[in-house]
């Protein structure tokens, strides 16, 4: 505790044991070294092993049939990440609408009713159970049935203003989606029509990864 | 007292060298996904799952989106040929589409490594060109 307060007289000492300071120095900078050398290689095995271990996971999540193995499998891993990144955001996005929230303590938004009735009921709902996992768990379980059923309720509903509320809401989903579905449609249609014209062009040279 | 120290900036080098290791490496790894080749892009066509097709249509637009933006910020003439090509309700995305299937049925057998943004700006110019 002495010797912390005072750096100085540290190093008077120091040098007055060490009869060599500079083999001192020369073994703590090879020690440093060594560390040095070990972590970062620890590092990027680290780094490397969370690089790799995305190719199997997307072809677990791909489907088997899906893109990751119709893709050539380990030749072509760098697009198995993405089919997982785009499954995933897919199953996300799909859970997002489902439940809103997989916490289950936050209302979900059903897309066909107007957002205060569902949060008023849902966490109605969420305060008459305990606070626990399973209780949680079961709680957003039956939040899913009751989206389904409002889901299903939706366009006959008995109430003018909330089918007059999910309209807009429904268009605006659906457009960007048939322009997508059209998109996609002409895509497969110039592809199923097989090579043109644009085989030889001088701008493919260029983009090459 | 040297010991301590060298023991306590031995831990701060393996912290710093841990993490410039475990951030450094994926990044590496990620970029090389950003876009999909010819050969991906006529796989996903062929027997991808509407996800991944959407995806592909994603892509797509918006890297002929990105050469529009850029005609009409130089002034080109074909600024508005080339906005209406992602605009789904006009002709020319119609023919925008079926172009950029045409050049990856082309380009899978030619140049399969060829990226999918270059081959959707080809086949917007092919229109508008």
């Amino acid at each position: 505790m002495r010797y912390r307060r005072m750096p100085l007289e540290l190093r008077a000492r120091k040098s007055e044991v060490s009869a060599c300071p500079t083999r001192l120095g020369r073994r703590r900078a090879a020690g440093l070294a060594l560390v040095a050398i070990v972590a970062s290689s620890a590092g990027l095995v680290a780094g490397v092993a969370r690089g790799t271990r995305a190719a199997p996971v997307a072809a677990g999540e791909a489907n088997g049939a899906g893109p990751a193995s119709m893709m050539g499998g380990a030749a072509d891993g760098a697009v198995a990440p993405r089919a997982a990144a785009v499954a995933g955001a897919a199953a996300r996005r799909g859970d997002v609408a489902r439940t809103g929230d997989e916490s289950g303590t936050r209302a979900p938004s059903v897309a066909g009713l107007p957002p205060e009735s569902g949060s008023g009921q849902a966490s109605a709902d969420a305060s008459r159970k305990p606070r626990r996992t399973r209780a949680q768990r079961l709680v957003s379980a039956q939040l899913d049935a009751m989206v389904a059923r409002a889901r299903q309720q939706v366009p006959d509903a008995a109430s003018e203003d909330a089918a007059s509320e999910a309209s807009p809401d429904a268009t605006m989903e659906e457009v960007p989606l048939q322009s997508a579905h059209r998109v996609l449609a002409g895509m497969l249609e110039g592809f199923a029509g097989g090579p043109s014209r644009a085989q030889g062009s001088p701008d493919a040279a260029t983009d090459r990864p | 007292m040297n010991i301590i120290d060298r023991n306590r900036l031995g831990t701060l080098v393996v912290a710093a060298a841990a993490l410039l290791g475990v951030a450094a490496s994926p990044q590496r790894a990620l970029a090389l996904q950003l876009d999909y080749t010819c050969r991906d892009a006529a796989n996903i066509l062929s027997f991808g799952e509407e996800s991944l097709q959407f995806s592909l249509v994603g892509e797509t637009v918006g890297a002929a989106g990105m050469l529009a933006n850029l005609a009409c910020f130089v002034g080109d003439g074909r600024c508005a040929c080339l906005r209406n090509a992602t605009n789904s309700d006009r002709g020319e995305s119609n023919q925008f589409s079926r172009e950029v299937g045409r050049i990856i049925a082309s380009c899978f057998g030619a140049n399969p490594s060829r990226n999918l943004s270059g081959i959707s700006q080809e086949a917007a110019l092919n229109i508008c060109g």
